[in-house]
Formats: C-alpha cells, structure tokens, sequence
C-alpha cells in the first residue's frame, strides 16, 4: 500500500490535454504526486509540479521514485513503460486507453517479475481521503473496508453509491481497465486484497462480454475475505468477446458455429465455489453485511 | 479492420509469399481487357466466411461465360454483403492443401501459429487436424518448423512452408494484426507452393499508425477516420451513439452518459419483466464537463429527447445521468426548458403528490386528478420522463417542476420501478 499512499508518484504525459486538471485534483486530494515528464517543454512547472525531460532525470534529481501514472498517447504507452521501468520504478498505471494490442503482448513479455502494471484503460486507485492516482471521481466514495475491483468507471460509482447508502465505506478501489489486453491480472489484485488489513470484503465489477476468463480466474484463486461480483450486460444481447486462438478461426471459417448462451453455467459454477452473485448495484449492501457476521 | 482477400494477397506479394496472377474486376465489362490466360477463377470480394459454398467463387474459361458469372457474382449477396470488387485470378492445380495462421490469443496474451494438414473447405476436417503452437518468447523462425512437423509434413515441406509462417508472422508484427491465415495454401505436383486465399484482420488500436493499410482500403472501408478528425469531432459536435440492441414492443427508452450505464438500465429493466425500446449514450467527458462544453453536452441531450419523440409505442424516457451537482443544475435546467411548454403552472401540492407506495408506483387517485391536463400534449405524445441524477440534494428540480410529466430521484431501483408503472399504465 506504501506506492500509493506514502512514495513519491510521477506522472508521463501530463501536458497532454486535460491531464493538468487531473494532476491538479491528485495533488490537492492529498496524493503524492512529485513531478511530471514532458519532453521539450519550455515551462518548468505546471500545477505547481516541476516538468522534466526524462524519468531518469527525475530519480537522478529527486531521489527514488517507485510509482508513475502514464497519460501519453496510445502508440506511445509501450515506450513511456521502457523508460520508466528502465529508471527503476516497479509500479505503472496506464491510463491511455486504446494501447495496439501487440504493444501491451510486448511489454508484458518483457516485464520484470517484480514490477506491477494496472491497465491499460485503468481508471486507477482511489484509498477514500487518502489518494486518489488516475481519473477515478474521488467524491463518490467514502473510507470503509469494502474493495471494489472494476472495469467500468460508471459501474464502480453506481455500486458505490449504493455501498454508500447503507453506510458501507470502501478501503481501496481499483480499476482494472477496460483494453483487450490488460497487464495485471485478477488473481493478483484478488491476493492483495486478501492480506490487506483495511479491507474486509470484496465487490468485483464485470461485464458479460468478458465473463468467461472473469469467472475462471477467480474461482481459481483462493480467497478468504467475502467475494461479491456484480456482472452488468446479462439481460443484453451481447456477443462474447472470442479470446482464444482456436475459437478465433473456427468461428472465421463457419460463419455457422451457433454462439452459446454460457452465462447461467458460468453464474451457477460462481455460486457453486462460494462467491455471492448479485443482480442489481442495490442487492450488494446486503450480501456483504450477511456474509461478513 | 479485416481486409478483402485482393488487398491480403497485395501484402502477401510484397512480403514474398508466392500468389498467383490477378486482376480486380470493378464491373463486367472489364473482363474484355483481361491479361490473365483462360481459364480463370472469379472470387468475390467479401468479407464473410463461406464464399465458395455461397456460389462466390466460379470458373470460367472463356469471356462469354466470365461476363455472365461476373453479373451473377455482383449480384449476389453473401451473409447480406455485395461484393464491390470481384478477384480474376489464374487457376492452380493444388494436389494437396495446407491451413497456416497466425493469430492473437487473448486468453493466453500471446501470439499463437495454427497448422492444419488438412486445409480448404471441409471445415469440420479442417479443426480435427488443427495444430498449435504457442510463441512465448521473442519469434524464432523455430516457431515455424515446430509447428510444420507437428502438421505431419516432411522432406522439403518442411523448410518452405517454415519459410512462409516466417513470413506470416513478419506480416502479423510489423502490421499489428488480430490475424493473417491463409486457406489453402496449394501444393502442386512438383511440389511448389502458392496462397490461393487469405485473411488479414488489423489489430483495431493499432490501425491508426498504418496510414499505408488505411490508403489500402480507404474506399471499402469508411468508418477510418484518422485521430485528428476524431479529436474534432469529440470537441465541436459530440455524437449520439445508440446502444446495439432493440425491441420495437418495448416502451422505455433510455439515455444515460455512458455504455455502461446504459447496459445497467437495460438490465434493470428487463429484470423487471419489462422490454426496453431502445438506448442513447449522450457522450460524457469529465474533460469537456470541466471547460465551456456543458451547453454541447445539454444540446446533446436535447437532440437525443427529440429523436426519441418519433419512437413508435414509446410511453417512458428514462434518464440516467452521473455528473457534479453544477452540472446536473444544467441537465436540470435544459429538461425543464424542453419540457416547459407542457408543464402546468406550480400548484401548491408539496411533494406528496409524488410521494409512493410500498411498491414504488404512484398513488392512484392522485393520478386520475392529472390525466385530463397532460393528455392534451401534442408534441411530446404524453412521453413520460423518468430522470435519475446521482445527486444527493435531488429534491432542489423536484419543486421547480410540479407535473406528473417529469418524475425527479436520486435512487436507481426507484427511477426504474417509476418507469415501469408508467409503461404499463393504461
């Protein structure tokens, strides 16, 4: 929890439009945000927060930095993630949405172990009253021990809004992005959440197109805290998202191949392994008041 | 963004994968100039899969006979898609065919190399003989003659059809694709080898920086905007975007400021045993909501009420809005503005004339008392609105609007169990 609340946080591409605004609303929401790289530019403050030409002159000047948000345009992400994992850092929030697909395969490979990437598309963290680092809007949420983990920025305030109500603060909130290709993945974000001491439930925001590796990702990890998902989309007709090679050029050959209603499995297989499935935002309070006494 | 099979062969050349002569055929006539010897194939151009069994592919050997296929070939739709172009290409005489592809495995995150010995147009037989192989590190052409002896092909097999995955791949990286296949890849006596169709699907996000693919395509393909008429666009006139799905005995229509919300609604609704009509996003960004563009985004909305009037059988509009209190002040402002016309004056009721029932519908008595005057509205064809603004002081546009026309609430589950009941009301 340290890189979000108490390290010193850089930001990439922060004179790219609007990012000022966001920087702004960070800093006086009380996150540590120390500098920001913009290349070339004549200006050496922005916000009141010193501009620099490159990471490494940042780490070289300021001493250690552990954590950068990247705003830079999406043919420009995979880049940005080189320079700042090359200067030392070990945790990036991609915000850019829209990164090619091959780029995030690219960086992924090449990643280091111990470095932890959220995104891309991540809407980033918010610790209610404490930091908030990406575009997330701090005021739909209070401090309390409920985690949200989502994929949809409008969902999160909409279960929070409900959560609220009912006097069920949150302790961290996590967007996990919305991209094809996303970098950290639900079973470790799930084992975070597990041994941090402020958060006694858990509430993970889907969305039905991606429901299929959702669900085996997370009957796969273990988990002792109380899991609550909400999946939006189940009363839409919407097509699944193919994912796997093989599926891929099947349904390119036969345009035939009937798409399979999977969903009342998958539902059944969540409940089946212990994790609580609600229908609506509102339904939630509820189940975690149940399940945590 | 898939390309048509003309413009993957295009590629394939350049790269050095052998393709047989051709020539693109815009109408009939133009097969009097042809330069390829009869006999040859004329192909439809389209996207859709099963071309063949369609009737898109035909053989002709003389220009008499290609005319007339040409003609039923143009007027032939494949899964509801006219060809604009029709491929004239040399006849090969394949003894065997080979399925090769290249593909973006979303589950795995990883670029994956498929092979079938059994290539063509038996599908079934196709995917029983599909191979795989996984490419986990930085591409190796070893890759390659994995996958190749894996498919059970041997001798000089081995080291050229390696060489065209080779190829593939190089295509695949350099171009970010989703895909590249080609099916077949024949196989003639003297054992020479020759892509006699392919497949080239370019990675969505990624087509932005492959203006030379864009120009490729530029004519059958109109939804490439480069980024720069986007970004305009976003600033001057934000769009409406309906959401995919509709259901012309629906009732509700909703409009919320993002997909999402969208998608919540409609799920709500239906959970509700009710059918939602249709759905408008009015593009929202917190960037635009910050400078001037608040009017833009009240127009938006504006437009989005106004389209929805036409809709037949319409009787609620749903709003469901996520904005900060100033800006929610306008949304306020501009419904009540649309509205105003066919709102009575204030009358002293307070707000129990609103107030609900346990099961959330309005009273019924107070509502015969108001049936008489909004009957009379003409234009909006006694549409009702149900407006959900996340806003903790809602009560504020409540008073300002006393009318069983517009019904004003913070909670969601309540602005649907509204909507509802006034579906289903006389």
């Amino acid at each position: 929890m340290n890189w979000i609340l108490e390290e010193p946080i850089i930001i990439q591409g922060i004179t790219e439009p609007g990012v000022a605004n966001y920087a702004a609303k960070m800093k006086a929401y009380g996150t540590n945000i120390v500098a920001g790289v913009a290349t070339g530019k004549q200006e050496t403050t922005l916000e009141d927060i010193p501009l620099f030409n490159l990471v490494e002159d940042i780490t070289e000047q300021l001493g250690r930095v552990e954590t950068s948000l990247i705003f830079v345009p999406p043919e420009l992400v995979l880049d940005a993630a080189r320079e700042a994992i090359a200067a030392g850092l070990h945790y990036l929030i991609i915000v850019t949405a829209g990164v090619p697909s091959l780029d995030m395969i690219r960086l992924l490979q090449e990643t280091p172990e111990d470095i932890l990437i959220l995104g891309s598309g991540s809407r980033g963290i918010i610790v209610p009253e404490k930091a908030c680092l990406g575009t997330l809007q701090p005021e739909y949420f209070i401090p309390g021990s409920v985690a949200l983990i989502s994929c949809s920025e409008f969902l999160t305030y909409e279960v929070a809004w409900e959560l609220n109500n009912q006097g069920l603060g949150q302790s961290i909130v996590f967007d996990v992005g919305n991209d094809p290709i996303l970098s950290s993945n639900l079973p470790q974000w799930l084992t975070f959440l597990d041994q941090d001491s402020e958060t006694e439930a858990i509430v993970l925001i889907q969305q039905v197109k991606d429901i299929e590796k959702f669900a085996v990702d997370l009957i796969e990890t273990k988990v002792n805290k109380p899991i609550v998902t909400y999946i939006a989309g189940l009363q839409t007709p919407q097509e699944r998202i193919l994912q796997n090679a093989t599926t891929i050029v099947a349904s390119y050959l036969s345009a035939s191949i009937p798409a399979q209603n999977t969903n009342k499995k998958i539902i059944s297989s969540l409940k089946k392994a212990g994790i609580q499935v609600a229908e609506t935002p509102a339904q939630i309070p509820a189940m975690i008041t149940c399940k945590s006494k | 963004m898939d390309l048509l099979e003309y413009q993957a062969k295009e590629i394939f050349h350049k790269i050095g994968i052998p393709v047989l002569p051709s020539q693109t055929i815009k109408e009939p006539r133009e097969l009097k100039q042809l330069q390829i010897p009869y006999p040859v194939v004329l192909k439809s151009q389209v996207r859709a899969g099963g071309r063949g069994k369609a009737g898109g592919i035909k053989f002709v050997g003389n220009t008499i006979d290609a005319i007339a296929a040409a003609r039923t070939i143009f007027n032939l739709s494949i899964i509801g898609e006219y060809p604009e172009v029709i491929l004239a290409e040399a006849q090969y005489d394949a003894q065997e065919e080979l399925f090769l592809a290249v593909v973006l495995d979303y589950q795995l995150k990883l670029p994956v190399l498929l092979g079938s010995a059994k290539g063509g147009m038996d599908v079934p037989l196709l995917l029983d003989n599909l191979q795989q192989v996984v490419v986990a590190t930085e591409f190796s052409p070893f890759y390659a003659r994995r996958l190749v002896s894996k498919m059970g092909l041997s001798g000089e097999l081995i080291q050229s059809v390696s060489d065209i995955i080779v190829k593939m791949y190089r295509i695949f990286q350099e171009t970010d694709l989703d895909f590249v296949e080609i099916n077949p890849l024949g196989i003639n006596a003297e054992g020479k080898l020759m892509a006699l169709d392919g497949k080239i699907k370019i990675n969505e996000l990624a087509v932005i920086r492959h203006p030379e693919i864009i120009s490729l395509s530029a004519k059958s393909d109109l939804s490439l905007v480069s980024r720069e008429q986007l970004d305009l666009n976003d600033r001057s006139q934000l769009q409406l975007q309906w959401l995919d799905w509709q259901d012309e005995k629906g009732k509700i229509a909703i409009i919320a400021n993002n997909p999402d919300l969208g998608t919540l609604c409609w799920d709500l609704i239906r959970q509700n045993k009710e059918k939602p009509a249709c759905g408008v996003v009015v593009p929202w960004d917190k960037e635009v909501e910050e400078s001037d563009g608040v009017e833009n985004l009240c127009l938006t909305l504006q437009q989005a009420l106004e389209q929805l009037q036409d809709v037949k059988r319409l009787k609620v509009i749903m709003i469901n809005i996520w904005a900060s209190p100033s800006v929610n002040d306008k949304i306020a402002q501009k419904i009540l503005d649309y509205y105003s016309p066919y709102i009575e004056k204030p009358v002293n009721h307070g707000r129990d004339e609103r107030s609900l029932v346990a099961n959330g519908s309005l009273l019924p008595s107070q509502r015969q008392s108001r049936e008489k005057s909004t009957s009379n509205l003409q234009l909006s064809q006694g549409i009702k609105v149900v407006i959900r603004l996340a806003d903790h002081e809602i009560d504020r546009f409540r008073t300002k609007s006393d009318s069983e026309l517009l019904y004003w609430t913070n909670n969601l589950e309540e602005a649907v169990t509204q909507a509802i009941s006034l579906a289903k009301s006389r």
